[in-house]
């Protein structure tokens, strides 16, 4: 430390501490007389006590006065930090000591500038020294950042669904990063659980790749992607977690005017998912069958109308051909209407009636939404995310210009998709995805369902899963912030790892949303974790039926590093780096009241010893 | 007179006799504490404290409390002069003078004799015998009750402990029971017999390895030899057990045929505490059918000029596991031709025959040459006469002979009306018949992948190249049907190759060298935007000749020409369909330029695929000519008086299918969770369980190498019978179940999905409540 200055001032008016002076001066004298006079013969003691009367009064004195010091205010303080933590280092970048955050914290406290090199420190660092310092000496802090370490071969940005559907795709989107000198043709491998090579993507340095695999079952898997040199030497090996679960029970209710392929091919996948399907099919004037598939509890002697209404609110899907709806009566059609506004996915199937814009009543709040192109050929090849067919189906020679989430060829809509209060509707162009499942492949007609529940089913109000990112926590421990969505209870989340049981609690997020939930989990080592969510206690803990995979530190190692990069460059955006905060530092009097009733008692027992020796 | 010393001498006895009883009893209490200690940690599943441990503990009290007594302060306490002060205490007709009993009356005063005389009187009138009447405090008598009630605690303890499931009495536990009991039990001497059977000439085997891997047929003898009387049963998986037999006063025996892959285990019937039993593997190898090769004459057909005189030397290669009894030719020769032909069957043998070297590894197998020549004159052939002929080999199993009949060969001997030369295959309008078609090329390059170890090396590369060649010709052929210009005798269009940067049928057996560059160049000219690996010089030189080929012919290849779906029909486009068979055409004959027909076949197949599709696509559809009713309108529809049409109303519920597919889905759904919750067994994973077991075994006979399947198997038997996901010494044995059923999943069925709902649909509702906060 360099002192740069002292200062001292009283605390009381001048003309008082002029006063205070004077009296104490007086004081002093006179102890010095008497002291004189006692003492005079033994003048070592004399010496003594005179000096311990003046110490005694430069210390009263000092209770009048504010003193205050001052370190050099162009001192920086240098670190360093990489993989293994964060360390002290001199202006060469010489390497010390290692710190904490705190240890950090209070060090700054005693210094202006803070230099940062190499990695610099994680999001959650710098919110951690932002506690410890105080917002206004955290903002007013002086950084620099120089040195950035060189980036390491790996993926600066990975992307995945760590939560699917069995039948669902796992697409991986990564993106290569590494030193910038390297102009070399990388070979990145894409492994299953059991390492066998799925596909092989060449890269270099800067690009994005992406792979897309359906898991074949159930579970926790964790995939790989590797990358080799153009010798086949590995570089770099990470895990890619997944977690497939087996999906949802759907409860759909069919409402057509008669009985098609197309809703029989339907609840036929439906039902072998085991799920609930009620299909009311016209087949007469004002007769109706009802059929009744996979019932949770039996239906019985409920008439017509109130199987309906209890239809609807029941059902999470809806699925009706235009014929039946054009000739519902109003009441029905405002009954599915307000189904429709509280949540629930309408999928509309379209005939030439409703191309040639004659619609049911149904549609009209949405009407100016529809935009439908009679100018096309009744046959495409549907795409939808990566999908593709290889052989066209029939279809209407209609297509929407926009809101669309199934495709033709040439990009126009087959199926569209309009907002509807709190519902979904959607309107297809074809009746004919059954051909698939006749063709021999059923993967691609339960494809195609899976995606159009996915958008337009109602939403379940069940605990909802949003990844947040991990960042550094300190050398050995990574943090991840994971909210919650649907909770409906302040919650007590755990996460069962196969040694342990960690609890932490899900507390409201500061945010906006307020059935969210967040939660900070600190890991060190990596594996699956379960996740618990219960009220209070272990015993009614329910398993969220999610697994989720938590790396350890030497994983992501690339990506890791851009995210302590990235944030250490926003974090020298927003200080303010005026570097105009007073930096004195006022002497406490603790200490002076101490040292006076010391000097006091010493005094004291001096004149009592003495005196009774005396006697 | 009493004798001070010896008084005191008795009563240190006395003291040390009561002290050891209450030693012994201590001794024998902490026993008791012992036994109850390990009964409570048998219930709680922990192992018991072993009698070494509870005697010394035991001992170590009692010499621990013994020199305790030793150096007490009671002991410390036995001197002569606070015994006096006891026997003042406790008699009071000593009158305070005890002391004077055990002095001499020569060394007292008359008063003190006088006193002691006096004492004396009252201790007699008394009867107090004082060296008599000196007892320690503690009753002995009362301290052997105690121990004797202490030792029956023990002995009850003991019994209990012994009844208790797994527990054994540490007290009388020795070396020789402290094993848990199985049936390869020491002092058993093992053996395993393994006969095969006769017709296979292999000699019999004695081995001590209970996993056991033998021919099919083989008797197999498991032999026990043991002082003691052995109980032992031989259980073969999805058979009844079966007892052993005594051969003699100590040896037992079991056998059982071969015809099966299996598991079994050996368990002991004396012992009741063997609860796992361990499972074993019989892996049984296959005898499998003759292979039949017929090397020459090579085509299927073979055609013969009239001018010739046609002698064919036919080559045959036939081998088998362990012998062959016939090997015959079946003949039919073909006269005339139209109504007219006439067929002669007959059945010829070969001429001569030669045994090949085999394998080290498979020293029983059979490998021979047989050479049978044809002459057609002989055979009273004419010029228009076809000779078809199928070879057929009979392996020498013994109870039932397995016969193989090779493919039909035809030998023909040509009539000069016959013009040019036929080829086989699917012959298309558009296709000279020269040319091989796809489907031809497919069935030589597999014909090619299977003679591969037959084949040298050149021969090899020659008969790839000229696949690659007859695959050339049938691309370029397909180009020019559609359209593509030859003036230049270069191909102009297209196609780059598909997109695949490295495919996935390519899993590093490409081979990079040199003449793969020359021809990479080569191609390279001729695809420009083909085949990325193929180093960048060559695209840089072959993006300059595309560029030129395009300038010289100014072709222009419209949208309407690379449209998938055709603009007017909405049908796939053809040629668009014959374009991506053309794109495989050139990977494949990559391929086999660079002799590597196992990566090319699938590009051979795609493109048949392709060129099927585009044919199919090609195909007009007229509509049928008939009636055609007018459409139904609403206000028509439901019209009729439909009085008696019911309402049905039917509940169905349809189980969720338990294929095979489902219930491995099930069983790595559950395994993926072993680690995250309890390691027992319940009754569904029970289910599971069985159900897989079940699955395999009916697996079992179908597959050709069953060593995997029959560990995998063992390792859920294991699961099943120990009712735990984790077994104790396998520690990769879930990894291990989870890799091999992974690999027999097909893509799955996808399953509804509904998603949960998200704050953000929430956002106007959270917009609003934020901003009417205070």
């Amino acid at each position: 430390m360099n002192f740069q200055s002292i200062e001292v001032q009283p605390n009381i008016d001048q003309p008082m501490f002029m006063v205070v002076c004077s009296l104490l001066g007086i004081g002093i004298l006179i102890n010095l007389y008497y002291t004189f006079k006692r003492l005079k013969a033994k003048k070592l003691r004399l010496a003594l006590v005179a000096g311990l009367n003046l110490v005694a009064f430069t210390v009263f004195l000092s209770l009048f006065l504010n003193i205050s010091y001052q370190y050099n205010t162009h001192k920086a303080l240098t670190i360093y930090t990489n993989t293994s933590g964060i360390f002290l280092a001199d202006e060469n970048i010489q390497i010390e000591n290692k710190i904490s955050i705190a240890e950090l914290s209070n060090k700054l406290k005693h210094y202006q500038k803070l230099i940062l090199n190499g990695n610099g420190l994680s999001e959650h660092q710098w919110n951690q020294l932002n506690a410890l310092l105080g917002d206004s000496a955290f903002n007013n802090l002086n950084i620099e950042y120089t040195n950035i370490a060189p980036i390491q071969i790996g993926f600066k940005k990975a992307s995945w669904p760590r939560s699917i559907i069995i039948g669902d795709s796992l697409d991986v989107q990564l993106t290569l990063a590494g030193p910038e000198n390297i102009d070399e043709i990388f070979n990145v491998h894409f492994f299953d659980p059991y390492d066998e090579l799925l596909d092989v993507q060449r890269a270099k340095l800067g690009d994005s790749i992406s792979f897309t695999t359906v898991p074949v079952s159930q579970g926790n898997w964790l995939y790989k992607v590797a990358i080799y040199n153009q010798q086949e030497n590995l570089l770099v090996s990470e895990n890619i977690s997944v977690y497939v679960s087996s999906g949802a029970k759907a409860k759909v209710l069919i409402v057509q005017s008669a009985p098609s392929f197309e809703t029989r091919h339907l609840h036929n996948w439906l039902a072998n998912q085991g799920s609930q399907i009620r299909i009311h099919s016209q087949i007469s004037k004002d007769k109706f069958k009802q059929q009744i598939i996979n019932p949770e509890q039996a239906l019985e002697n409920q008439s017509q109308d109130s199987l309906w209404q209890e239809s609807l609110n029941w059902a999470e899907i809806l699925v009706v051909d235009n014929r039946f709806l054009s000739q519902l009566a109003d009441n029905d059609t405002s009954a599915i209407q307000a189904a429709i506004a509280e949540g629930l996915g309408l999928y509309l199937i379209a005939d030439n009636k409703l191309v040639q814009n004659n619609w049911s009543s149904l549609l009209a709040p949405i009407e100016n939404q529809i935009n439908i192109s009679t100018d096309a050929l009744n046959k495409a090849l549907f795409s939808w995310d990566k999908l593709k067919t290889q052989e066209p189906i029939d279809v209407l020679s209609a297509r929407f210009e926009s809101n669309s989430i199934i495709k033709d060829e040439n990009g126009q809509g087959i199926v569209g998709m309009f907002e509807y209060g709190k519902g979904k509707l959607a309107i297809a162009m074809s009746q004919y995805s059954h051909s698939w499942r006749l063709a021999g492949n059923p993967q691609l007609h339960s494809q195609y369902w899976q995606h159009i529940l996915k958008l337009i089913g109602k939403p379940r109000i069940i605990p909802l899963i949003k990844w947040e990112h991990t960042s550094l926590l300190d050398a050995t421990k990574l943090i991840k912030q994971i909210c919650f969505d649907n909770l409906q209870t302040e919650g007590l989340v755990s996460y069962r790892s196969p040694t342990t049981l960690e609890k932490f609690p899900a507390r409201s997020a500061d945010t906006f949303f307020e059935d969210r939930q967040c939660s900070l989990i600190e890991h060190e080592k990596a594996g699956w974790y379960e996740i618990k969510v219960s009220a209070n206690n272990d015993s009614d803990a329910k398993s969220s039926g999610v697994r989720l995979y938590l790396d350890d530190k030497t994983s992501w190692k690339t990506l890791n590093q851009y995210k302590q990069i990235t944030a250490t460059q926003q974090r020298l955006i927003t200080t303010t780096n005026n570097g105009q905060v007073s930096d004195k530092t006022y002497l406490s009097h603790l200490p002076i009241y101490l040292m006076l009733v010391f000097l006091f008692i010493g005094l004291w027992a001096e004149q009592r010893w003495f005196a009774n020796q005396a006697t | 007179m009493h004798n001070l010393d010896a008084l005191l001498k008795i009563v240190k006895k006395r003291w040390w006799l009561s002290r050891l009883i209450v030693s012994t009893n201590l001794f024998l209490a902490t026993i008791c504490v012992g036994f109850f200690a390990s009964i409570l940690l048998n219930i709680a599943g922990s192992s018991p404290l072993s009698n070494t441990q509870i005697l010394a503990v035991s001992f170590a009290i009692f010499i621990g409390f013994v020199i305790y007594q030793k150096f007490s302060s009671a002991y410390a306490r036995l001197s002569k002069s606070n015994l006096l002060v006891h026997i003042d205490r406790a008699y009071a007709e000593t009158e305070e003078s005890a002391h004077l009993l055990f002095k001499d009356v020569s060394q007292l005063s008359s008063l003190q004799t006088l006193q002691q005389k006096r004492i004396k009187r009252a201790l007699h009138e008394h009867k107090i015998d004082i060296q008599h009447a000196i007892y320690p405090l503690y009753q002995t008598k009362k301290g052997l009750w105690l121990s004797i009630c202490f030792m029956t605690i023990s002995f009850l303890l003991h019994a209990l402990l012994s009844n208790i499931e797994g527990g054994s009495s540490p007290l009388y536990q020795t070396e020789s029971n402290v094993e848990t009991p199985s049936s390869s039990k020491p002092n058993v001497d093992w053996q395993i017999v393994i006969t095969p059977p006769n017709y296979t000439q292999l000699p019999k085997q004695e081995i001590n390895d209970f996993n056991i891997e033998a021919a099919q047929g083989s008797t197999i003898q498991w032999i026990a030899q043991s002082e003691q009387h052995l109980d032992l049963s031989l259980n073969i998986s999805q058979q009844a057990s079966q007892p052993f037999k005594q051969l003699s006063p100590d040896t037992y025996q079991a056998s059982w045929k071969l015809n099966a892959p299996v598991l079994y285990s050996i368990n002991n019937l004396q012992d009741n505490s063997q609860n796992i039993p361990i499972f074993y593997t019989i892996n049984m190898l296959r005898d499998n059918p003759p292979s039949i090769q017929i090397t020459t004459p090579l085509a299927t057909v073979s055609e013969f000029k009239r001018s010739e005189t046609p002698v064919v030397d036919a080559q045959v290669i036939v081998e088998d596991d362990y012998g062959l009894t016939d090997v015959l030719i079946n003949a039919s020769i073909a006269k005339g031709s139209g109504e007219s032909v006439k067929f002669r069957d007959e059945v010829f043998k070969f001429d001569s025959y030669e045994d090949i070297p085999v394998d080290a590894n498979s020293a029983n197998s059979v490998k021979r040459i047989y050479q049978k020549r044809w002459d057609f004159l002989s055979l009273n052939m004419e010029p228009g006469d076809e000779l078809y002929f199928t070879v057929s080999a009979t392996d020498n199993r013994a109870d039932s002979p397995q016969n193989m009949v090779s493919q039909t060969k035809i030998l023909k001997w040509l009539d000069d009306d016959d013009v040019g030369i036929s080829s086989d295959g699917i012959l298309m309008d558009f296709i000279p018949e020269y040319f091989k078609s796809q489907r031809q090329i497919i069935i030589e390059t597999i014909e090619l992948i299977d003679r591969k170890s037959v084949l040298s090396q050149d021969e090899f590369d020659e008969t790839s190249r000229d696949l690659a060649i007859a695959q050339s010709d049938l691309k370029l052929r397909y180009g020019q049907y559609l359209g593509d210009e030859f003036e230049t005798g270069v191909m102009q269009t297209m196609e780059a190759g598909p997109n695949h940067a490295l495919d996935e049928h390519n899993d590093g057996e490409h081979e990079h060298d040199h003449d793969h560059e020359e021809e990479t160049q080569r191609i390279s000219t001729l695809t420009p935007e083909h085949s990325h690996e193929h180093s960048s010089s060559n695209e840089s030189s072959s993006l300059s000749g595309y560029d030129e080929m395009i300038d010289m012919f100014g072709h222009n290849h419209g949208s309407a020409d690379t449209e998938y779906v055709g603009p007017k029909t909405g049908q796939l486009n053809p040629r668009a369909l014959m374009k991506l068979s053309i794109q495989n055409m050139w990977q494949a004959e990559l391929y086999l330029h660079l002799s590597d027909p196992i990566n090319a076949l699938p590009y051979e197949q795609e493109a048949l695929d392709y060129l099927n599709r585009a044919r199919k696509a090609d195909r007009v559809y007229v509509k049928r000519l008939g009636f055609k009713p007018p459409p139904v309108t609403e206000d028509r529809r439901y019209q009729g008086e439909l009085n008696d049409i019911l309402e049905p109303k039917r509940q169905q519920s349809f189980e969720i299918n338990n294929t095979e597919q489902y219930i491995v889905r099930q069983l790595l759904n559950t395994l993926a969770q072993v680690p995250l919750r309890s390691p027992l067994l319940n009754q569904d994973d029970t289910l599971l369980i069985t159900q897989s077991i079940e699955l395999l075994n009916s697996k079992l006979n179908n597959l050709s190498d069953t060593a995997d399947t029959l560990s995998i198997l063992a390792m859920l038997e294991r699961i099943r019978i120990e009712k735990q996901w984790t077994i104790n010494d396998c520690e990769n044995c879930i990894k291990n179940i989870k890799a091999y059923f992974w690999q027999t999943l097909k893509k799955p069925i996808a399953k509804p999905q509904l998603i949960p709902k998200r704050a953000e649909t929430d956002i106007v509702e959270n917009f609003k409540r934020v901003m009417q906060q205070p």
